[in-house]
């Protein structure tokens, strides 16, 4: 099943820090075709999004350590929550490093959506170069979820 | 010198001029050269042919074997002239078409690897972004760090206060003018008391 138009919209909503608007949209969703159609387009934001950061030439694993930490020092709610350790193995995982089939579905999705959030924080995206990015996204999560 | 020997260049077309000439003597300045020839390191004698293809002059060496051509010397420099990077240095260029082509294989094989492993179809997964995006949404409110903070070198120009004088102001003006007007009383006290006391010694 694609991903849907809403899906593409509630993500986007999140991302762009409109948190009322996206909880009103994520409501609305349905969690049948959310298990496939929203699940990859959130995995495959994480990538692009990774994918943008860290394949930069000269980028080494300490960096992703480095910025896993810097992350969980942001906000004392992420520093709670998020399991440093799962999130650099998802961040490896999505550069073609490691395995990640011993993490649970939950581990998984939080540390993409946490890292993601922080990672669009840091690209600073205006309206238009949001949209290219969650078109990008949904291209990838298309190709996964159909 | 001998008269060089002209036999037809290999696909020349018919009826063209396109010959090289085969000359026995070996290019001006080699050493190696003995009646047009020299030994090839393998032991193979090597020709030296000049001759002249669509008006541009050639120079070709054959071992019988294979062929080379005689405008640039291999591994050599002009003395003096040294490199100023490695010929391999590509570092200032853009990617080229293969790096390109590799760049998006790679990432096409680490998106089907995290299709595989990544890409959770989880039954709860609303409920869980429910979860994890109140956690994240302190990163998307706040500023990302800006690297470092920005100084200014510019002296600091504040600007002019629209407000009215105010009572701290206003009695540090009086303190100020209090403090003058005394010293001016004094120094003018003062200085009538010499004066009149020149006066007095000037009558005495």
């Amino acid at each position: 099943m694609a991903v849907s138009a809403d899906e593409v919209a509630t993500l986007r909503a999140y991302l762009s820090g409109n948190m009322d608007e996206y909880r009103r949209m994520q409501e609305q969703l349905d969690p049948v075709a959310a298990r496939s159609g929203y699940s990859a387009l959130i995995a495959a934001a994480f990538f692009e999004a990774v994918d943008r950061r860290f394949t930069k030439p000269g980028t080494t694993t300490a960096d992703i350590i480095k910025y896993v930490a810097d992350v969980r020092t942001r906000s004392a709610k992420v520093s709670e929550a998020l399991d440093p350790q799962a999130a650099e193995r998802v961040i490896r995982h999505a550069l073609g490093g490691g395995a990640i089939r011993d993490l649970d579905d939950e581990t998984v999705i939080g540390a993409q959506i946490v890292i993601l959030s922080a990672l669009i924080a840091d690209e600073q995206f205006d309206d238009a170069s949001l949209d290219q990015f969650m078109s990008e996204a949904r291209k990838l999560a298309d190709q996964w979820a159909t | 010198m001998p008269e060089p020997h002209v036999v037809p260049l290999p696909g020349a077309q018919p009826g063209h001029r396109e010959t090289r000439q085969r000359t026995d003597a070996g290019p001006a300045g080699s050493d190696e050269h003995q009646d047009g020839q020299a030994a090839a390191g393998d032991g193979h004698p090597v020709s030296h042919y000049h001759g002249e293809f669509k008006g541009q002059a050639l120079d070709l060496y054959t071992d019988g074997t294979r062929w080379a051509p005689g405008d640039r010397v291999d591994g050599a420099n002009v003395a003096g002239d040294k490199p100023d990077r490695s010929p391999g240095d590509t570092s200032d260029l853009p990617p080229s078409g293969e790096q390109l082509l590799a760049m998006d294989s790679d990432k096409a094989s680490r998106a089907e690897r995290m299709r595989r492993e990544g890409y959770r179809q989880a039954d709860g997964v609303l409920d869980i972004a429910s979860k994890w995006t109140e956690v994240g949404h302190d990163l998307l409110a706040r500023q990302p760090p800006a690297g470092h903070a920005e100084v200014s070198t510019r002296p600091g120009i504040s600007a002019v206060s629209r407000e009215g004088l105010n009572p701290g102001d206003t009695a540090s003006a009086l303190l100020v003018f209090s403090a003058l007007a005394a010293e001016a009383v004094g120094l003018g006290v003062k200085n009538w008391h010499e004066r009149k006391g020149h006066r007095d010694g000037s009558k005495r």
